[in-house]
């Protein structure tokens, strides 16, 4: 009991100095709703609000209520807060007629009180047959933490089960720890090795020999090492912790010296230690370990020089990359190359370079390319025209990542001499990376284009003209240097002027469309470029007729151009679909031709049909009327015929797509309100999502969407060149809805979908984002994340689908949304179940069915019910 | 049949490691030590893998377990949950990944913290559970990876913190930003001075909002099924709904939630910011809410903006949309400024900086924000190595204590001043009140 007595008035237990919050006024009042409200839930929340504004006045209502089942806790925690000592006697008080958890409860909370009265009570409590009580008592006593506290945790220390000597060794500790950090550490020793000579459990032994180390001194580093050479795991890793947070000037010479007598995976985990103490005094003995030596250690000593390691390390670490040496040795080696901080480390990784053999060499090229080490870029420009084809390349690899704007002249150099094709797309891309390096946008084809005009050679000019292209495509594209490119295509030399449109063809934006056209014009270019430079004409005048670019461009110029420059019957076909993609009347004018064309009059009459739709107005039009009329009497395809038919009437076209202004959706409307006739109309079930007639409640492209006897189809057996969707006007969260799809196709990725959760996106305009219930190519009943995570978030069994899909026939779809759940049933079996792990997705938005691109298929949905979930 | 069920138990760093320290004396039998360990002098050598348990592994869970248990020194032996259906979940998850059948499934994390063969827990349950199951793991001899907010209460974050001292265990709070590049090199830019003298730091959180209510009572299932007397644990009392449960519908409740809803990422980005201020061992001391937001400053001098909105690319919020912000760098946005430059950066691994030279040191990574694959094999090392994690319990207590200030000011709707040596709020009782609630029994830490 000696150590004890010193310890009478040392101030252990922190003054309770904050002011109350006495609010006599909330308190009676949320006294009157413990007493009084019929809801529990309601008694309940006025305790909640009595811990944080209760006084004194409160205490006999929440003292009756101390062993409640239900609220017990809840009075107990008002208790706890109060800072009147009323609430701490009455805790006291409830001790004698509590038992089980309520009276562990109370003991707790007179321990976070800190209640110098409860000691004595306490004490008689610690005594008790029920553990959980006497730990519950222990660990109180601890937080009390006066001397008779200590008195009652003592004996505890080596008595009775290990749960309760656990619970005395945590009090006793924690009496310690805030005499340690108070600042009396020999105070503190002396309680610390009074717990490890008792028989407490092991982590409280640990515990104490940490506090006692840390108490510091000579004495805390004998003892610190006295863990490390006690030979037990335990005890050492209790010393490997704690030498990261003592502090004190000679531990590190301390465990260099240890180093010697431990065996080789503990000197590995001591030097683990070493590199977090960060002192260059470690560095000796660890170069001297990384010279051989069982390899655990070996390697610890590698990594560790990552960190310590100064220039001298260096020859070192190379000596551990020669051969023979085992792989886990040489990774590490590396590992470390690539990381020591001192700048000279550079000259002598370059200078190893010159004398290596062929596989060290590649594996230094890659350490100075991750050192980012700029003054080896002489070296590696020298080594990427190596007649070694993999240590050029390797050279390349680094040269993209180090290369500063200024060595841009070598690299293009590098790229335009280069012979293999592997070489010549990394040289490239080392162009485009370190061109991007300049800071200044405007500038960053400068080099490049330079070069360019400087060039005599014909085949490296042409060879420029790839990295300047991709610098285009990954910067956006710069209107100078359209024109030094255009400029090409007058150049005497052949080869240049090919590659010239082939840069063009790739443009990123719609710039080059009339000059691709005129070079397509141009007898002399052989079929396949013709072919490219038509390609990115019509699509580069799609773009911008779709509204995904902004351009001066005359579409409609454009593609009568290409309609003249079109020969074979796939560059035809490119002409008619792109034309079915624009909305304007003149594209009309121009698909007339094609009607009569073998090869594309289907494609044609599609097309037609789809600039039609969006001018319901204009089937007045004696031209376009009579373009339907023909389509609708003798078309080559029967679902074309009939949308050329509705096209006369105007019916079932879908509101106006998603920023195409109010104008032409009112039209839509007005049309599609006029012929109310289709039989299905007459029983529309309640919560049906469609009215049977008409789209006026949807939002899509009506050159896609259309309503066909009571039914809604999408896309084309002729051709869907994109992702097109049919999407409600608002949105919907918690629901399960209901719907029959059939989808029917025969080229390409015949697939569709339904949309919940989603919304539009910006660019590119024909896209959505969100939740998809696919349909089709063999992801029916599959949970697809369309345009977001881009994945199956959850994929269904294929031999179940296989069983329950009649393809190409109407299936049921029912699909429902609630809380983070999203579940798919395909006729009447569940498919997939998902929760959402995410709290960032999106728990609402618009629903949508889809028609894939690439893919000639028609999908059509009917009977479509939402029933709204709270 | 599984063909490749082992008949005998894994060796891991615990079976051999440990039998004679978690003992204690005559308490447990010893157990017996593989010959193959055996070092040369007769020591033993620690051994490369670590035996590892999970208690209330869900969504979450299952992705941080998934990195864990995707690297070699690992071995996941046991799962605890108060649901059978995701015991059976994970047992079936795991047993698949490892071809046996070896996984222990238990209701009671007690009885899965008293097994001597664990040297590690990954805790994922709810927030309300995380500061007890941590403190009681490490009072067992575990090692500790615990999912964010790490306590519900400012006095849970501090006896998290000081248990992991006490009983010197290795603790990794889920806070994995901390590791993954983009916001490493945003905190780097901010700390080396790049962005000239720091003055306001920008965290996102989520719209605030608390929930008192209670959900309809429902009558209990068995337990077996679900034991709710232990979902709720330390959290006050309440009638069982199902929902809170299987739907896992707790979030936004003041009982089962942090700080109305700011920790769910406040943990994550107040963490980054004090990070960047290297403000690790201290917090702001003062908080002003001003409708969504919450306006702090550090004794320094720098502010600290806790908002859900006006970060770059984010649409302008319309009324009931979202109630999170993501703008172009993604979700989880932070924003450091300093009177030469500024970074902002998210989830999505973008980062926006200005002036565009301070882009000369950056390679793009494509790890996402949520990606924790460095976060937890830097804990597995320091399990090995005894060292300190990048988010230890002093970094954790720190950034939400930050967090559960900044919290308790909106919820209090007024100023309050915070003294970060005592941590505790001056001149405010009630505040103060905050700081801590009584654990329902038999509970304490």
């Amino acid at each position: 009991m000696k150590l004890l007595t010193w310890m009478a008035g040392l101030g252990l237990v922190a003054a309770a100095g904050a002011a109350v919050s006495p609010d006599s006024g909330k308190t009676r009042a949320l006294v009157r709703t413990v007493q009084s409200a019929p809801e529990l839930a309601d008694r309940a929340r006025a305790l909640q609000q009595l811990a944080l504004v209760g006084t004194a006045e409160a205490v006999p209502t929440l003292v009756a209520l101390l062993g409640d089942e239900g609220l017990g806790q809840y009075a107990r925690d008002a208790l706890e807060q109060m800072e009147d000592p009323a609430a701490g006697a009455a805790l006291r008080t409830a001790l004698d007629r509590l038992a089980g958890k309520p009276l562990i409860g109370v003991v707790a909370s007179l321990g976070v009180r800190r209640d110098r009265e409860a000691v004595g009570a306490l004490a008689r409590l610690a005594e008790q047959k029920d553990d959980s009580v006497a730990g519950a008592a222990l660990r109180a006593l601890g937080r009390i933490g006066t001397v008779e506290a200590l008195r009652v945790l003592e004996p505890a220390l080596g008595r009775g089960t290990p749960e309760v000597r656990a619970a005395a060794a945590e009090g006793f500790l924690r009496v310690a720890d805030e005499l340690r950090i108070a600042g009396q550490p020999a105070e503190s020793r002396v309680l610390y090795d009074r717990v490890r000579q008792g028989e407490v459990p092991g982590p409280w032994r640990a515990a104490a020999t940490r506090g006692a180390i840390l108490c510091g001194g000579v004495e805390g580093r004998q003892l610190l090492l006295e863990q490390l050479r006690s030979g037990r795991p335990d005890l050492r890793e209790t010393a490997l912790g704690t030498a990261r947070e003592l502090r004190d000037d000679q531990l590190v010479p301390a465990l260099v010296a240890e180093l010697e007598h431990l065996e080789p995976a503990w000197q590995a985990a001591v030097m683990a230690v070493l590199v977090d103490l960060r002192d260059d005094r470690a560095r000796p003995a660890i170069e001297q370990k990384a010279r051989g030596g069982a390899e655990v250690v070996r390697v610890a000593a590698l990594r560790a020089l990552g960190t310590l390691g100064r220039a001298q390390s260096i020859p070192v670490l190379l000596q551990a990359i020669q051969p023979p040496t085992s792989e886990a040795v040489a990774a590490a080696a590396l590992a470390s190359l690539a990381r020591v901080g001192d700048p000279e480390a550079d000259v002598a990784i370059s200078r190893a370079l010159s004398t290596a053999d062929a596989t060290v060499r590649m594996r230094l090229i890659g350490v100075l390319g991750d050192r980012k080490s700029t003054a080896a870029i002489p070296q590696l420009l020298q080594l990427a025209s190596d007649r070694d084809l993999e240590v050029a390349k390797a050279a390349l690899r680094a040269l993209g990542v180090v290369t500063s704007p200024a060595g841009l002249p070598q690299l293009i150099s590098l790229a335009t001499a280069a012979k293999d094709d592997d070489v010549k797309a990394l040289a490239d891309r080392a162009i485009v990376t370190t061109a991007m390096k300049v800071l200044e946008p405007e500038r960053r084809a400068d080099a490049v284009v330079e070069a360019f005009l400087r060039e005599k050679n014909p085949a490296t000019k042409a060879a420029l003209l790839r990295p300047l292209g991709a610098i285009m495509r990954t910067m956006g594209p710069r209107h100078e240097v359209f024109f030094v490119v255009q400029a090409a295509l007058q150049d005497p030399a052949r080869e240049v002027r090919e590659a010239a449109v082939r840069c063009l063809a790739e443009w990123p934006d719609a710039t080059p469309t009339v000059t691709l056209l005129t070079a397509a014009a141009r007898p002399e270019l052989p079929a396949a470029l013709r072919e490219s430079a038509l390609r990115g004409a019509v699509r580069m005048a799609g773009n911008v007729a779709a509204g995904r670019e902004r351009s001066p461009l005359d579409v409609i110029g454009a593609f009568t151009q290409a309609g003249r420059l079109a020969r074979t019957r796939d560059e035809r076909m490119l002409v008619v679909a792109g034309l079915g993609g624009v909305r304007r009347l003149e594209a009309l004018t121009l698909l007339q031709p094609y009607l009569d064309d073998p090869e594309v009059k289907a494609e044609a009459a599609l097309a037609v049909v789809q600039v039609a739709a969006h001018f319901p107005g204009a089937r007045s039009q004696p031209a376009v009327r009579a373009l339907l009329e023909r389509i609708a009497t003798s078309g080559p395809d029967e679902d074309v015929k009939q949308r050329a038919a509705q096209g006369l009437q105007g019916g079932g076209a879908a509101g106006t797509p998603k920023g195409k202004g109010g104008k032409a959706g009112k039209a839509g409307k007005a049309g599609a309100a006029a012929v109310a006739t289709t039989p299905a109309a007459a029983t529309v079930a309640a919560g049906a999502l469609f009215n049977g007639r008409d789209l006026g409640d949807w939002d899509g492209d009506p050159g896609v969407w259309r309503v066909r006897q009571g039914v809604i189809v999408g896309g084309s057996l002729l051709g869907n060149p994109r992702n097109e969707f049919l999407a409600t006007k608002r949105s919907y969260r918690n629901f399960v809805l209901r719907l029959e799809y059939r989808l029917v196709g025969s080229e390409g990725f015949v697939n569709g979908g339904v949309q919940v959760r989603s919304v539009r996106v910006a660019q590119p305009p024909n896209e959505m984002s969100g939740y998809q219930a696919d349909i089709g190519a063999g992801h029916s009943g599959s949970l697809y994340d369309e345009s977001r995570r881009k994945k199956f978030l959850a994929h269904a069994s294929e031999e179940l689908v296989r069983r329950l899909e009649k393809a190409g026939d109407w299936n049921v779809y029912e699909i429902r949304c609630e809380g983070p759940k999203v579940e798919l049933r395909l006729n009447g079996e569940r498919t997939v179940t998902y929760t959402e792990e995410d709290p960032t997705v999106a728990a609402d938005g618009l629903i949508a069915l889809q028609i894939h691109g690439n893919c000639k298929a028609e999908i059509a949905f009917r009977n479509l019910t939402l029933e709204e979930l709270p | 049949m599984h063909a490749k069920s082992s008949s005998q138990p894994a060796a891991t760093r615990r079976t051999f490691l440990r039998q004679s320290l978690w003992a204690g004396g005559a308490i447990l039998a010893p157990m017996i030590v593989p010959a193959r360990v055996l070092g040369r002098g007769g020591g033993v050598a620690p051994s490369n893998r670590i035996a590892l348990g999970g208690i209330g592994i869900g969504p979450r869970g299952k992705q941080v377990l998934a990195s864990m248990m995707a690297e070699k020194d690992v071995q996941y032996l046991a799962t605890c949950d108060v649901q059978a259906r995701m015991r059976a979940e994970i047992k079936g998850l795991t047993d698949e990944h490892y071809g046996n059948r070896d996984c222990a499934t238990y209701r009671d994390f007690r009885e899965l913290l008293a097994r001597p063969d664990l040297d590690a827990v990954l805790i994922a349950t709810g927030d309300r559970w995380h500061a007890l199951g941590s403190i009681l793991a490490a009072k067992a001899g575990k090692d500790v990876y615990s999912e964010k907010p790490c306590g519900i209460t400012i006095g849970l974050c501090q006896a998290v913190d000081d248990t992991m001292r006490r009983t010197a265990r290795v603790f990794q709070a889920g806070t994995q930003r901390r590791n993954v590049p983009n916001f490493e090199f945003a905190a780097h830019l901010a700390r080396s001075g790049r962005l000239g003298r720091l003055h306001t730091l920008h965290a996102s959180i989520y719209k605030l909002e608390c929930n008192y209510s209670w959900l309809p009572a429902e009558p209990e299932p068995p337990k077996e099924e679900i034991d709710w007397d232990m979902w709720l644990g330390p959290a006050p009392w309440r009638p069982f709904n199902r929902a809170y449960v299987v739907d896992r519908r707790w979030r936004g409740y003041y009982d089962f939630d942090s700080g109305a809803k700011l920790l769910d990422w406040g943990a994550h980005t107040v963490d980054i910011c004090q990070w960047a201020n290297g403000a690790d061992d201290t917090v702001p001391v003062e908080y002003e809410p001003d409708g969504g937001r919450v306006y702090a400053k550090y004794a320094n001098g720098v502010n600290l903006v806790l908002r859900p909105d006006g970060w770059i690319g984010q649409p302008p919020a319309a009324a009931g949309a979202a109630n999170f912000a993501v703008g172009s760098t993604g979700t989880c946005p932070v924003r450091f400024e300093g009177d030469e430059g500024w970074v902002e950066t998210g989830d999505n691994g973008t980062v926006e900086l200005h002036p565009a030279s301070l882009r000369q040191e950056w390679r793009a990574f494509t790890m996402r924000g949520t990606d924790p694959a460095k976060h937890t094999r830097e804990f597995l090392d320091c399990v090995k190595s005894r060292g300190r994690p990048a988010a230890n319990g002093n970094v954790m207590r720190h950034s939400h204590i930050a967090c559960h200030a900044a919290a308790i000011a909106w919820m209090l709707g007024r100023k309050v001043r915070f003294d970060p040596a005592r941590e505790a709020f001056i001149d405010d009782a009630e505040a103060n009140r905050m700081r801590s609630r009584a654990l329902r029994e038999p509970w304490q830490v």
